[in-house]
């Protein structure tokens, strides 16, 4: 079964791409295989034009799923990196805390990730990749888990941290609200095997706040995607079907 | 004003999420009673066989006469030169088996491949009497001390190894992805990863492998007969000591029973 | 290209028994070039060679029906025991409470070297070797009895109450179908701590099983023998345990 086919693309630096897709289009394959998680494939990743095989420096992941570490406290969790590049202590406490504080967590330092709400593990996650310092920033629907509130409150604060530190950054979305919300461009991508289906450039002033939202031009954007997107998103449902189909049979 | 919002759902005050120590349950006193009874009938039951002279003159001892023997053997250098060299025998096969297999066993879980065909042949021989193995442990390295050391290390090593692998197997993929995405390596993901996240199962695994490992040592104290509470145990029956014999039966006993409360003791206290 | 994951475990059951067959002819060279001496490890062609002799000189096939028989008696003992105790204490709240904590002490203790005690008050036989076994077993298979007693679901408690079953009744038709797997899942623990007690007992005293078989090649000094024994011992208890939990297997899915 093949997950991805002819997937061609390029992010320039300080870009804020999203990849948008049906369920099952293979999206968090391609989010692997950019973050070096997997091998196997037909293709290269480059970054600066040179070939990248395995996890790099230079890419930093947030996941899906929860993934602070239990037993460690927000602030341990958030300074990780820095603890296995061998920063000493103090000094990687102190940015942990400027890290934490950037993600609206100040005060939390010392709980344990059992103690907080889903969001704000995810604000920790999203914290701890931040402080690799990567030069590019892959997200692999670090939203999908939260209610539409916190999701909308964390989208504007990841966007100000982005465009405060002019982070590259490709965010793999089903969300398309959230990918018009963020993104320079947004890549619609097809069902099963993923290939690119279309490329739609987001030209909305920035800061790009939930009161831009409303405007027409945004709903313009969300409709464009949506039109691109609902073919392949069916494919996604008829194929689900039948397979519930088969098995019941 | 979005920071605002965002801290509003869960309490503002961080300290409130400090749970405040829970409270002992209080012992209850007919649990105590009915333990006492239960002790003082089985005293007397047996007080009353010994007295009984159904049995051949003195294979059941009478209490007064074990107590006699154990304030003897307490008092005895002798007892604790042997004592001490149990002690030794089992804790350095706990560490050595241990510390063997919870590398083992967390290396081979983290490599897919070698895991999947290596773990199997442990698995195998674990349920296997480790006792057959004996004769080949004083083969290579004859009938002192070292060899016991070596039949306490195999047997406490198969336990940790089945639990160490098992654990680490079961640690959250998107951990180790973490991990690997923050490019560590493998001694850094053990050691950020794979040990917190097992240490109830390395716990739980290090109290069986005590076990087996106490077991295993005194049986071979007991074949190869020259030192330990293995040999006393021998020695007591070979000279129709009984009384002694049911002595040291009886302080090895509370032995491995305190080290296994112990061992609960601090797994409590490490849960917390 | 992936595999499918049934073909991928054949794959690596096949890398398993490569990986032992490697390790076996490494020790038949080192044996073999006299790396390793050939009085301290024999060489696995002769230790495989040897069980024909075992069959026939040693009775190989009496000594493991002995074993396995000790064992299967020892056990029914032990569930004659285990199971009536644990569903008491599990009908007795306070007694539960008094000595559910002894078992699992009895449990982690180590039974087995009480055996000279049963050594001198039942002497050297086979007598001793059930009732060891039979001790070593009552424990786990009492306390899964108590844990599957108590894993009734309220409801049917209620259920049973309001038919106003009798005690009878209710033992019979509500908590031993209900206690039933984890009882076997007790068992399933007993068979193997029985067994290696009486092997161990029995390599201790010679009392005619598979592990007086393995002291008595290692005393007279035949290694090939002994070797032999001792991967026929292994061999009999994965072949145990593979059908024990066979039998758990098909047993619950009744």
């Amino acid at each position: 079964m093949t997950a991805l086919h002819g997937v061609d693309l390029a992010v320039e630096e300080g870009e804020f791409v999203a990849v948008i897709g049906p369920s099952g289009c293979g999206k968090s394959t391609l989010f692997s295989i950019i973050g070096g998680l997997l091998d196997g494939y037909d293709g290269s990743v480059e970054i600066d034009g040179r070939p990248v095989v395995g996890p790099h420096r230079d890419i930093g992941m947030v996941f899906q799923e929860e993934s602070t570490f239990p037993w460690r406290t927000a602030l341990e969790n958030v300074a990780l990196p820095l603890q296995l590049a061998g920063v000493p202590k103090k000094e990687r406490e102190d940015r942990a805390r400027e890290l934490i504080a950037l993600v609206g967590l100040t005060g939390f330092e010392d709980a344990r990730p059992a103690q907080l709400s889903g969001g704000m593990r995810q604000r920790i996650s999203i914290a701890r990749a931040f402080a690799a310092q990567p030069r590019i920033m892959l997200m692999d629907e670090p939203f999908g888990a939260l209610d539409e509130q916190t999701r909308l409150l964390l989208c504007d604060k990841l966007l100000e941290i982005c465009q405060a530190m002019k982070q590259t950054t490709l965010l793999i979305t089903h969300n398309i609200t959230e990918a018009v919300q963020m993104s320079d461009r947004v890549v619609v991508m097809s069902y099963r095997p993923g290939t690119i289906k279309s490329v739609i450039d987001i030209d909305l002033p920035r800061p790009r706040t939930s009161e831009a939202l409303s405007s027409a031009a945004f709903g313009g954007y969300v409709g464009r995607i949506w039109h691109d997107l609902r073919e392949e998103a069916s494919k996604g449902m008829a194929a689900a079907e039948a397979g519930a189909r088969k098995a019941r049979a | 004003m979005a920071d605002q919002a965002m801290s509003a759902p869960v309490p503002a005050d961080p300290k409130a999420l400090v749970r405040p120590p829970r409270p002992r349950a209080p012992g209850d006193p007919r649990v105590l009673a009915a333990r006492v009874a239960a002790v003082v009938i089985l005293a007397a039951i047996y007080e009353t066989l010994s007295r009984s002279g159904l049995f051949y003159q003195g294979i059941i001892p009478s209490l007064v006469d074990i107590a006699a023997e154990l304030v003897e053997l307490l008092t005895s250098t002798e007892f604790y030169g042997h004592l001490a060299v149990t002690v030794f025998e089992v804790v350095c096969g706990v560490l050595l088996g241990g510390l063997v297999g919870l590398t083992l066993g967390i290396n081979l879980a983290a490599s897919r491949r070698a895991g999947d065909v290596l773990h199997p042949i442990f698995l195998w021989i674990a349920p296997t009497p480790k006792i057959v193995f004996l004769p080949i442990i004083m083969l290579l390295f004859g009938l002192d001390i070292e060899a016991k050391v070596a039949k306490a290390s195999v047997s406490a090593f198969f336990p940790v190894f089945v639990a160490s692998f098992a654990g680490a197997r079961q640690v959250r993929p998107v951990l180790l992805n973490v991990m690997a995405s923050l490019n560590a390596s493998r001694a850094q993901t053990v050691r950020h990863v794979y040990l917190p996240a097992m240490t109830p199962v390395v716990i739980g695994a290090v109290r069986l492998a005590l076990g087996v490992a106490i077991v295993g040592t005194l049986l071979a104290e007991i074949k190869m007969a020259n030192a330990g509470l293995g040999f006393l145990i021998i020695q007591s029956y070979n000279f129709f000591r009984i009384p002694e014999m049911y002595a040291v039966l009886a302080i090895t006993f509370t032995l491995a029973l305190a080290a296994n409360a112990g061992l609960d003791r601090l797994a409590e206290r490490l849960r917390r | 290209m992936t595999l499918r994951p049934a073909s991928r475990r054949a794959q690596n059951r096949l890398a398993t028994w490569g990986v032992i067959l490697a390790l076996g002819v490494a020790l038949q060279v080192m044996v073999e070039t006299g790396a390793l001496s050939r009085y301290v490890v024999s060489p696995p062609t002769e230790a495989l060679g040897s069980l024909g002799e075992l069959f026939v000189e040693d009775r190989l096939a009496q000594v493991f029906l002995l074993t396995l028989g000790m064992t299967f008696v020892a056990a029914a003992c032990a569930i004659a025991v285990g199971v009536p105790l644990g569903l008491l204490l599990a009908r007795v709240e306070l007694l539960r409470r008094s000595f559910e904590s002894w078992l699992g002490a009895a449990f982690s203790a180590p039974l087995v070297l009480l055996y000279p005690l049963f050594l001198v008050i039942l002497g050297r036989g086979l007598g001793t070797l059930i009732v060891m076994g039979a001790l070593v077993g009552i424990a786990p298979i009492a306390l899964k009895t108590i844990e599957g007693a108590r894993s009734i679901p309220p409801v049917l408690e209620n259920v049973a109450r309001s038919m106003n079953m009798t005690q009878g009744q209710r033992l019979r038709l509500l908590v031993i179908p209900a206690a039933l797997p984890s009882v076997f899942a007790g068992v399933r623990i007993a068979l193997i701590y029985i067994l290696i007690n009486i092997v161990a007992i029995d390599f201790l005293v010679s009392l005619g099983g598979l592990g007086s078989l393995v002291a008595a090649t290692y005393d007279r000094y035949d290694m090939p023998a002994m070797y032999g024994s001792i991967l026929f011992v292994i061999l009999t208890s994965i072949a145990f345990f593979t059908l024990i939990e066979a039998g758990e297997r098909w047993l619950t899915r009744r």
